[in-house]
């Protein structure tokens, strides 16, 4: 009978374990995947910023609308493209302005707007990887301001998003020259 | 807990490191080697691109992509990569030092014979602008006075500073495109941060990207090869027309990607034609199209971004002296140029561990 009971217990201890692990493991495989797919995603928008200078306005809402389209993954938010660097935070791009004034203190070229040969560029995605676990309650981390809490960036949501990159577990940026020399801009 | 288990548990634990720091390797070489070699590519095609553009032409200043780029310095403060591109201060001194070289006479003599352009050019700078121009009146023969043009193109060619791509000929400066791309890589792969221009053991500087390193200013472009694709005779040789040949117009579209109208109904694409000037010469520029095939190669080797290869090279060089004498030199060799594949894979030559990275491409003007 002691056998039994032992058994029991045992079993109901390993079985929780063996089911937190397996979410494990299938988290770290999801996070590959994820991670991968925004590697592939960053690399199309390095070499689009490599080869104009700049992500022209075609080309940005088409890598906006890819990248946002991983929103869509429930193990993934905040996905979105990343503009510029104004000196502490990277700049994201809103899906809206396509051709703004450098906001005050951005100190590399805003990736939407034209420069000249071999001036730098920082451009690259990021996203917040969500992880599965088991008896987990569901939630909505928005990245606009009325599906979500609201609270994954700082800064004027109507105008560029500041995204505070912490909150991103994924972000990989390029600092790229820009290999386009245009005749009509003047250094 | 037995002796078996404790030898079971630190071999399991080091296996386990080793096998981990091997997976990742595995994943960083699969991802990055090919992003070097694309990289690489994007970087050759964009210094052919600047050279074409012949900025020195219009901006003498030192500034991005006209005459020059800043110096690339490495962690360190030194000198990486120079931003002098082009041979000379003033426009005249880059064009000739440019155009009156024995590489531009060796690349663009052949094509002599098919582009009346391309002859008078030379012509012009053979004779330094001074080609005899023959007088001409109102009796002249067509043959004259088509000698007199002939003549006062060659000169105004000259004068005016006509190069192979304002003629629609793609040519490639081998040194000056080199400077380019070598600029363009370094910068690219250390991301514009020159902490990641590092030195290695031997003093040799390189640019550390995931893992690779990369020794660009062992870059170059080591060949450009010119074919041109004559389109101007018709299938049953007949010219001047304005029908292209459809064989080589296929040929070429099937190399270039780029369609030729006309050929095959197809209604699209560049135009070709022939004329004949008024002493009965065939003009064959405009139904002429030059591919020059450009090949590059960079010189790359692998340190690792786990501690693996520090491991490794731990054990490596704790070697004991054999018969054969002192311990493998693993310097890395200078003379890359000469890179055989025997010297990659031999450590015992010079203890060579780099690779070249080459590639190809293909670059067309279409006038």
């Amino acid at each position: 009978m002691e056998d039994g009971v032992k058994y029991i217990f045992k079993t109901l201890l390993k079985v929780p374990i063996i089911i937190v692990v397996t979410y494990f493991i299938f988290n770290i495989f999801a996070f590959c995947f994820i991670y991968f797919k925004m590697l592939g995603a960053s690399y199309i928008v390095m070499q689009t910023a490599v080869e104009n200078n700049y992500l022209p306005a075609t080309e940005l809402t088409t890598l906006h609308n890819y990248i946002n389209q991983f929103n869509d993954i429930e193990m993934v938010s905040n996905a979105a493209l990343i503009v510029g660097d104004d000196g502490t935070n990277l700049v994201v791009y809103d899906g809206v302005t396509t051709d703004p004034t450098v906001p005050e203190g951005l100190t590399t070229s805003d990736a939407r707007r034209k420069t000249q040969y071999g001036h730098n560029v920082t451009v690259g995605v990021t996203c917040r990887f969500l992880p599965v676990w088991p008896l987990q309650h569901g939630r909505v981390e928005g990245f606009n301001p009325g599906s979500g809490d609201g609270t994954d960036y700082i800064g004027d949501p109507t105008t560029d998003m500041v995204v505070d990159i912490e909150a991103n577990n994924i972000t990989i940026t390029y600092n790229v020259p820009g290999l386009k020399y245009y005749p009509d801009l003047i250094n | 807990m037995s002796v078996k288990t404790i030898f079971y548990t630190l071999i399991g634990t080091i296996v386990v490191i080793v096998t981990g720091c091997m997976l990742v390797e595995l994943f960083n070489i699969s991802i990055y080697s090919s992003q070097i070699a694309n990289l690489a590519k994007v970087s050759a095609y964009q210094s052919c691109a600047l050279f074409t553009q012949e900025t020195y032409k219009t901006d003498l200043t030192a500034n991005y992509g006209a005459v020059a780029s800043p110096d690339i310095l490495d962690s360190e403060g030194n000198l990486y990569i120079s931003g002098d591109f082009y041979p000379g201060d003033t426009v005249e001194e880059i064009y000739l030092a440019l155009y009156k070289s024995s590489d531009f006479t060796t690349a663009m003599s052949p094509l002599r014979s098919t582009y009346t352009n391309l002859d008078l050019m030379m012509k012009g700078l053979e004779n330094n602008g001074h080609v005899t121009v023959p007088a001409i009146s109102w009796n002249s023969s067509n043959a004259d006075i088509q000698a007199n043009r002939n003549a006062t193109k060659a000169n105004q060619f000259y004068k005016d500073h006509y190069t192979p791509a304002n003629l629609g000929i793609p040519y490639m400066d081998i040194d000056t495109v080199s400077k380019m791309f070598r600029w363009n890589l370094a910068q690219l792969y250390s991301n514009c941060d020159s902490d990641l221009i590092q030195i290695d053991q031997t003093g040799k500087q390189f640019v550390n990207y995931k893992g690779f390193r990369c020794y660009v200013q062992d870059a170059q472009i080591t060949n450009c090869t010119y074919e041109v694709y004559y389109m101007g005779k018709d299938p049953t040789g007949n010219e001047p027309n304005n029908h292209a040949n459809e064989s080589v117009a296929a040929d070429f579209t099937a190399r270039t990607g780029i369609r030729v109208k006309d050929v095959n109904g197809d209604t699209t694409g560049i135009t070709v034609s022939t004329t004949k000037d008024i002493a009965g010469n065939i003009v064959k520029d405009n139904a002429a199209v030059t591919v020059v095939e450009v090949d590059y190669t960079m010189p790359v080797a692998y340190q690792g971004i786990t501690p693996l290869d520090t491991l490794f090279e731990f054990v490596w060089n704790n070697s004991v002296e054999g018969l054969s004498g002192g311990p493998v030199d693993r310097t890395v060799t200078e003379d890359f140029d000469n890179l055989t594949t025997s010297q990659v894979t031999s450590t015992n030559v010079n203890g060579s561990h780099t690779i070249p990275s080459a590639g190809k491409l293909l670059f067309v003007l279409v006038n």
